[in-house]
């Protein structure tokens, strides 16, 4: 019970964080691993940007030494468990989280403060799941129905459109790909759905989608090895 | 050649008239001439018949076939309209502008839009795009913020998407420089033909190609006025001179003209003489370019498209015909005017138009647009790099005559916003450094990182000069911009970012015996210094450390998987940019950085179609993995590191911090150049500056170019670079001195990304009841 209320209150942290009217997107670290059974934490496209933190604006919770002669005490990764601050160690997997998610909070305020008005457009262009936009679906939804009446180039041109839209979203980089598949011309599809998976981190049904159109296209050009890779690739998600 | 012998048939033809009057005399002597001269005149007659048929032939050949060469038109990407689309209203406005759109109380018809404090109604012109028809309609646009919200359309349905028609950005034109837009008579505006007519051929419909009547007329009018104001030549006439004959005024071409007329006459419609007339005719100049017709002169003279202009406009046009140059509203604006309103008051006179009409009009301002203003020809740089991707595929006379259509990516609102931000901090930068910085000139390449879509180029300082185009042609040694395929060379051989490497005093034997002795830009070694370190704060001793352990063939690859085609020497000077490139190039190679490892070659056309609107060549999106996501990410992290402590650390001043800027500066030997290259989420910009003669300067990367692109960025307003973390890294605590792993409690460390199993297998521990000192300042100088 605690255990649900604890992650919950992380996750309305997490989204309160994101939710401020800042213009840019508080970069949100991907370290979801622990939180990954929280009921749907973020949106498609709430991006997990990872952010180089200066040295020094970091929160020094524990002096690292005390003068120059103390010398640094090299130690094993992971001591074992009879040390004296094992409990130390295993709360800063915990903490580490929480850290973050206080970053992500702080980063929201940060927007906010400084650079809060007149610029919240990029808010809304980015926190909405991209493939939400009704642009973006509109154009999916045309290029499907060019696809499917056989005029290839025109759902090439709807889905670069949609790509300018959303150039994130896995699912354009999925129709293109199917659609340099469909010309015949592998490499560039293989190429395209490879461009999809790069940005489709995080989302497991795209990944998986992509990883088997990679799988038939290099069956197509009979890369059996490669298309086994891929196939094991889909199966993972 | 068919002028020469046009002219050879007509002195024939005037004998042949004259001859048969003085054949009344008598005398044995005179039927023998008779006789002779009988005959004379069958021959002649003949010459003359081929003669017509001949001119006949022209006439119909010219008339009936491809009359014009019409130059390819350039457009620039037209402006999508979604809801959530982060558009200021401001920007839309600037969009509308340049497009020739009217501000009005209300939007009724095309070419016209509203404006309210958050929304706007714009009444589109609708466009035949290659991928389908965009209609004219009117638009009501609601923003909130600086974003677009809702589209809706007349019947207050919302729409998901719409594009405004593209900006027409220049055109490839032919050696005689003439430029058109063809245009049908029904295209043509109420009144044009009627003042056309009424100032230049009152008889135009009446008359069989020549008038008498028009001649007397103008006789009438020039003797009582005392000077020449009005000429007795038709408008069919005036066609066929401008059609079909050079511009020579002998009386040889005006008795060639005369037949023409009326044989033109003879075979087409007055309507069709009219719009053929329409199209043809000279209206003005513009630097080498001609403009021909009505349809281009409404572009050249007002922004705007002939269909939407007003009574006052189209009588300014009409005015025109006579002297271009002479009655040009630009820089005669008096004399304009005054013929203008001979033009309007004709009309009034013929019941054209009402007195009230009159009027109005009379009162109307010029209305013409500034030449500064206008988009066609603004943009050099960007065209001459459309052209040079064309030349590839098309033949040059085809580009200049068939009227191809060429869609781009170019941007004009970012292309507006990269060169104010070029030309503004290069005033600000000589205002700080005075005649140091005499003859600073600078170039800019702006690209979208995710599509590849070449946005802006600039060339130089003077955004307008046809000229030199540094940011394609000025291939300058590119300094620190190196570094990242040096370090992401060092990455794949294992290196980490937490490798300790060496800054210290180097020498290198090259093979012909010369010795390369590198140095860093403060003069000094620094000792050990972790990896990211060393790029974030570009150590060069470190660097070439780095790069000569590695292998310097390794970083020749790296540049090439990164995107360079041009040949590379190996020579250990590569390390630290002795290798000279172009902007462009460069736009390139940073690119794949920031598409993950993807090249993407940069794209500047998009498609080209014929003048209906077939499709000819298309330029899809095309992306090929070269470099691992895995080791882009590494090199993302130092690269975001140079801006947030290394020595870009002062776009931070200036830009949203969580922006995550990644980039590099460059500055290459004596500072001559002063370069910085570095991307956001949606732009990536590469910025040079220098002189022309090389000569050095007292900038560095950062203190020059960076200026720029800060500038540019602040302007820009673009989404953050949100790296995404791959499947293969993982983060690691690591502390900052000794390179080892640590914890986030512990001062001095800080997350670094790790190829999987590749992070430090042993820790430094900070311990936890140490007591609290000065160790803060002494962690500091450990650096320092």
């Amino acid at each position: 019970m605690y255990h649900y209320r604890l992650l919950s209150l992380a996750a309305t942290l997490l989204l309160a964080g994101c939710a401020g009217p800042g213009i840019y997107l508080p970069p949100v670290e991907d370290r979801s691993a622990p939180l990954s059974r929280a009921p749907q934490a973020a949106p498609v496209e709430q991006d997990t940007g990872v952010r180089v933190t200066p040295l020094y604006d970091e929160p020094v919770i524990r002096q690292q030494r005390l003068g120059s002669d103390s010398g640094f005490s090299v130690q094993p990764l992971y001591p074992s468990g009879s040390n004296d601050r094992a409990s130390d160690y295993s709360n800063s997997q915990q903490g580490q989280l929480q850290g973050q998610l206080q970053d992500n909070y702080q980063g929201g305020g940060q927007g906010n403060t400084q650079y809060g008005s007149g610029q919240s457009s990029f808010q809304a262009s980015s926190e909405a799941p991209v493939s939400a936009n009704p642009a973006v679906v509109a154009l999916l939804d045309s290029a499907r129905q060019q696809q499917g009446a056989g005029s290839l180039a025109a759902a090439q041109t709807s889905l670069e459109r949609a790509q300018r839209i959303a150039p994130r979203d896995p699912q354009v980089y999925y129709q293109l790909a199917d659609i340099q598949r469909q010309m015949q011309k592998y490499s560039e599809a293989e190429q395209l759905a490879l461009r999809g998976v790069a940005l489709a981190g995080g989302q497991p049904e795209s990944l998986r989608k992509l990883w088997l159109l990679i799988a038939s296209v290099r069956k197509d050009t009979g890369n059996l090895s490669g298309a086994r890779d891929a196939l094991e690739q889909a199966r993972r998600y | 050649m068919t002028k020469k012998r046009a002219s050879a048939a007509k002195p024939s033809r005037s004998d042949a008239r004259r001859k048969p009057v003085r054949k009344r005399s008598r005398g044995r002597f005179w039927p023998s001439l008779f006789k002779f001269l009988f005959k004379l005149t069958l021959v002649m007659s003949v010459f003359v018949a081929i003669g017509m048929a001949y001119l006949d032939m022209q006439v119909r050949s010219k008339f009936e076939g491809k009359r014009w060469a019409l130059p390819a038109k350039v457009y620039a990407r037209p402006l999508e309209l979604y809801p959530g689309q982060p558009l200021a209203m401001n920007d839309l406005k600037a969009e509308l502008n340049s497009l020739g759109y009217r501000f009005v109380r209300s939007a009724s018809a095309p070419g016209l839009a509203e404006w309210a404090s958050s929304r706007a109604r714009v009444h589109t012109r609708g466009f035949t795009f290659p991928d389908g028809y965009e209609p004219s309609r009117p638009l009501l646009l609601e923003f909130s913020g600086d974003s677009l919200s809702r589209i809706q359309d007349e019947e207050g349905r919302t729409l998901p998407l719409a594009r405004l028609e593209p900006l027409l950005v220049g055109g490839i034109y032919p050696n005689s420089n003439e430029d058109r837009d063809l245009i049908r008579l029904q295209d043509a505006p109420p009144y044009l033909a009627e003042a056309l007519i009424g100032i230049e051929d009152r008889s135009f419909y009446d008359h069989h190609g020549i008038s008498f009547k028009g001649i007397a007329r103008a006789m009438w009018v020039n003797f009582q006025a005392g000077r020449f104001v009005q000429g007795g030549s038709t408008l069919t006439q005036q066609l066929i001179k401008n059609f079909y004959l050079t511009a020579d005024r002998t009386l040889l071409r005006k008795f060639t003209e005369i037949p023409m007329a009326v044989l033109l006459e003879l075979h087409y419609g007055k309507d069709e003489i009219l719009e053929a007339y329409l199209n043809e005719v000279y209206l003005g100049q513009s630097g080498s370019r001609a403009v021909h017709g009505f349809g281009l002169a409404s572009q050249y003279y007002f922004g705007r498209p002939l269909q939407e202009l007003q009574l006052h406009q189209v009588a300014l046009l009409a005015g025109l015909v006579k002297g271009p140059s002479f009655y040009d509203p630009r820089r005669n604006p008096v004399r304009a005017k005054e013929r203008r309103d001979l033009v309007l008051s004709i009309l009034a006179e013929r019941n054209v138009i009402s007195a009230e009409q009159l009027t109005q009009a009379l009162a109307e301002g010029l209305d013409v647009v500034k030449e500064k203003n206008l988009h066609k020809g603004a943009y050099p740089a960007y065209l001459d790099l459309v052209k040079r991707q064309l030349r590839e595929d098309y033949r040059d006379e085809d580009l200049s005559s068939e009227g191809l259509r060429v869609f781009t990516s170019m941007d004009p609102v970012v292309q507006g916003r990269a060169e104010e931000a070029l030309v503004d901090t290069m005033t600000k930068l000589e205002k700080r450094y005075g005649k140091k910085l005499d003859g600073l000139e600078g170039s800019m390449v702006v690209t979208d990182p995710q599509t590849g879509d070449a946005l802006a180029l600039v060339g130089g300082r003077d955004t307008r000069f046809q000229g030199f185009n540094r940011a394609l042609d000025a291939v300058r040694p590119i300094g620190s911009l190196v570094k990242p395929a040096v370090y992401l060379a060092a990455l794949e051989q294992g290196y980490t970012l937490a490798s300790t490497l060496e800054d210290n005093a180097l020498r290198v034997k090259l093979p012909n015996g010369d010795l390369w002795e590198p140095n860093n830009f403060d003069k000094k070694s620094h000792g050990l210094v972790p990896l990211h370190r060393a790029l974030a704060l570009s150590y060069n001793l470190a660097t070439a450390k780095l790069g000569m352990d590695i292998g310097v063939e390794r970083v020749v690859d790296m540049l090439h998987r990164l995107g360079i085609e041009r040949d590379l020497n190996a020579y250990p000077s590569l390390l630290l940019g002795g290798q000279g490139m172009s902007p462009f190039e460069v736009a390139g190679m940073y690119q794949t950085i920031a598409a993950n490892g993807f090249q993407t070659p940069l794209r500047a056309i998009r498609m080209v179609t014929d003048a209906q609107g077939q499709e000819l060549s298309r330029y899809p999106f095309q992306v090929r993995q070269t470099v691992p996501v895995e080791l882009i990410h590494l090199i993302q992290y130092a690269m975001q590191e140079v801006a947030r402590e290394g020595t870009a650390r002062s776009v931070y001043q200036h830009l949203p911090a969580n922006l995550n800027v990644a980039g590099k500066t460059g500055t290459s030997n004596d500072q001559r150049d002063s370069w910085f290259a570095g991307f956001t989420g949606n732009r990536l910009a590469v910025v040079w500056l220098g002189r022309d003669d090389n000569s050095p300067l007292p900038l560095t990367g950062s203190s020059g170019a960076l200026q720029v692109w800060t500038d540019f960025m602040r302007r820009e307003q673009p989404q953050p670079y949100l790296a995404r973390k791959p499947d293969g890294i993982e983060y690691v605590w690591i502390d900052e001195a000794t390179g080892l792993r640590s914890d986030q409690r512990c001062e001095g460390s800080r997350q670094l990304p790790f190829l999987y199993g590749t992070a430090p297998q042993q820790a430094v521990s900070c311990g936890f009841n140490d007591p609290v000192g000065e160790s803060l300042e002494w962690f500091r100088n450990w650096f320092r």
